[in-house]
């Protein structure tokens, strides 16, 4: 059996425009609403143009902790063992989530706001 | 092969699979990668089982990896490592054991893992959000590179133990 | 294999052309401090040089009006009594003080003896005393602001002047006009004065949330209403408040008494196609009430949305086609 044929190139070219494609028609932009999820449940929303220049909100729901500012969101901590979710880092872009499968617990960056803007 | 052989060599490959398996949950995370993605050398083991031995040995290593990651990571993990495990083991012994039409064995480590990491995704995507296919092109760029080098290491074994193969 | 070649051909057009595709309708927001809060600005299909204009623009602005800033103009206006100013906000100022004589100076632009007196956007505002308020009262009255030739502004009578009731909706007159000459679709949001300017490349109008007044959760919404084009503003007695003695003190002042305005509005948002005037209306109407305040919405063109303390809403019926509620508050349409 060959290790590479031209057929070969020819699926790693597929692949990579798949993947292309997928990411620039993608929506790019920092996202404007955090969706926090428990057992596929939306438990609760923060719409980032709504925070104060310093405003943190902490969220805990089942064993994790969820931390929402203005520059993005990001799991503080975690019961789980992996602490893979807490890695993640911070998370601002939409479509980004920030997940932790064990207590199934996550927060997503959404872009399709409601809410362009927030009067008040 | 005779039928001892065969089964002996089932063992070997399912603890190797397991093993690296393991080892590779040791891994921290990647940026861009959504948590938990892992180079997946063991699909090497399930790849050269389905053409060696068949696509149900294949499978049967596939479910004692998934329920290796159970008792270690969880339930989660179970359903993301049985998910990628057999589709991408479908998806490649179909690719393995053609006789026209053949790719080699970079294309089909790397189909084999688009097709595992795309499981994957779309079963967190189920136990989750949908937000989390943002990762996809990310994976499926990460399996290019994945899959031409397990593909290679197959290939690597296959000329290997072709040539020490006493039938 | 021949068929190799084009295939790959086309694989590389499948890759440049999203490149090009989505790039046109990508959404880029910038966000900076201005007119004393966080402007936040989104453009489509625009790019970072049309972001900097707008920036640049609305902070020259800021160092012209605010009386913060002790080298703007109007601090220097303050000071000594007389100032020149540049074309744009000459008009502006003129167009301000033509307000003022229309709300029968319930709203007033020259109210900082006031302002600077109660202090509401110090860390420790207190209820000044009395006779302040009434020596205070003498000083202010928007009939001192004189126009002169040559872009003069002056002031008799020792008045002083506090544009913070128009800055906001300024800054969003000078965003929107922006967008308009580059032909992109985008929003901008200053402290929560809003402009708009045409719909988003998706064909769907922008939807701008109004705060519930009653919740002490700023993303919490009560109604949104969905804009292709125009100015949203909002003023309130829930934001910037005190208690002393058991007794609310807010920030909008009636002009007559010195003390802040006697209501039994709660928050007032105004919908109109100019953002100096929405944000002017907003502080009007809530000072003047339901009922003075329907022959300036007419005469402005403006739609508007009033909420009481005893959470019953009362909307212009302009905007009955446009709003959204998502509570069960009891709603009248005017």
């Amino acid at each position: 059996m060959k290790i590479l044929k031209q057929r070969d190139i020819l699926v790693l070219a597929c692949v990579l425009a798949v993947a292309a494609l997928l990411y620039f028609c993608m929506p790019n932009k920092k996202g404007s609403i955090a969706e926090i999820e428990y057992d596929g449940n939306r438990v609760a929303e923060v719409h980032f143009a709504a925070l104060g220049e310093n405003e943190v909100k902490t969220f805990e729901i089942n064993g994790v902790t969820i931390k929402i500012d203005r520059e993005g969101a990001h799991v503080a901590a975690s019961v789980c063992k992996g602490q893979v979710c807490v890695h993640t880092g911070k998370i601002s872009k939409a479509g980004q989530t920030a997940v932790c499968l064990p207590q199934r617990v996550s927060v997503r960056i959404t872009g399709n706001a409601p809410f362009d803007g927030i009067t008040g | 092969m005779k039928k001892t052989q065969k089964i002996t060599l089932n063992a070997l490959l399912a603890a190797l699979a397991v093993s690296i398996s393991a080892a590779e949950g040791l891994l921290p995370a990647f940026a861009f990668m959504p948590p938990g993605a892992k180079p997946g050398l063991s699909n090497i083991v399930t790849m050269y089982a389905s053409k060696t031995l068949s696509v149900y040995n294949a499978l049967v290593i596939v479910v004692l990896k998934a329920f290796f990651a159970l008792f270690t990571r969880g339930a989660t993990a179970f359903c993301m490592s049985l998910a990628g495990g057999v589709i991408s083991t479908l998806v490649t012994a179909y690719l393995l054991n053609r006789k026209n039409g053949r790719l080699g064995c970079i294309g089909i480590g790397v189909l084999g893992a688009a097709a595992h990491n795309t499981a994957q995704i779309a079963v967190a995507a189920l136990i989750t959000n949908s937000g989390i296919f943002y990762y996809l092109p990310f994976l499926l760029i990460a399996s290019i590179v994945t899959g031409s080098i397990t593909g290679s290491i197959l290939h690597l074994t296959f000329s290997f133990t072709e040539k020490r193969s006493t039938e | 294999m021949n068929l190799k070649k084009p295939v790959i051909l086309i694989l590389l057009l499948l890759l440049v052309l999203p490149l090009y595709g989505c790039g046109q309708n990508r959404a880029k927001t910038d966000r900076f401090y201005a007119m004393g809060s966080l402007v936040s600005q989104t453009v489509y299909g625009a790019d970072d040089a049309l972001l900097q204009s707008v920036e640049s623009d609305i902070l020259r602005a800021e160092n012209i009006l605010s009386h913060k800033i002790e080298s703007s103009q109007i601090s220097l206006l303050n000071k000594e009594k007389t100032a020149i100013f540049d074309d744009d906000i000459y008009d502006m100022l003129k167009k301000a003080a033509a307000f003022c004589a229309d709300t029968g100076g319930a709203f007033d632009i020259s109210l900082y003896s006031l302002t600077a007196l109660w202090g509401f956007d110090s860390d420790h505002p207190t209820v000044p005393k009395a006779e302040r308020i009434r020596e205070a009262l003498n000083r202010t009255g928007y009939q001192n602001i004189v126009f002169g030739e040559h872009n003069t502004v002056s002031l008799k009578n020792n008045t002083s002047l506090d544009l913070g009731a128009l800055g906001k909706g300024y800054a969003c007159d000078i965003a929107v006009k922006f967008y308009r000459e580059a032909g992109v679709s985008g929003i901008v949001n200053v402290g929560g004065s809003i402009g708009v300017n045409s719909k988003k490349p998706n064909g769907e109008p922008f939807v701008v949330g109004i705060r519930d007044p009653f919740s002490t959760d700023p993303s919490d919404v009560f109604a949104s209403i969905a804009l292709a084009a125009g100015f949203v503003s909002t003023s309130g007695s829930y934001e910037k408040r005190f208690e002393t003695d058991g007794i609310l003190y807010h920030h909008i002042l009636d002009a007559k008494t010195g003390y802040p305005v006697e209501t039994d509005l709660i928050s007032v948002t105004i919908v109109c196609d100019s953002g100096l005037y929405s944000d002017m209306l907003s502080t009007a109407c809530f000072i003047l009430g339901i009922e003075n305040s329907k022959p300036l919405l007419e005469k402005y063109n403006a739609q508007a949305i009033f909420i009481k303390k005893d959470k019953s809403v009362t909307a212009t019926e302009g905007l009955r086609a446009a709003i959204s509620f998502y509570k069960d508050y009891e709603v009248h349409y005017i």
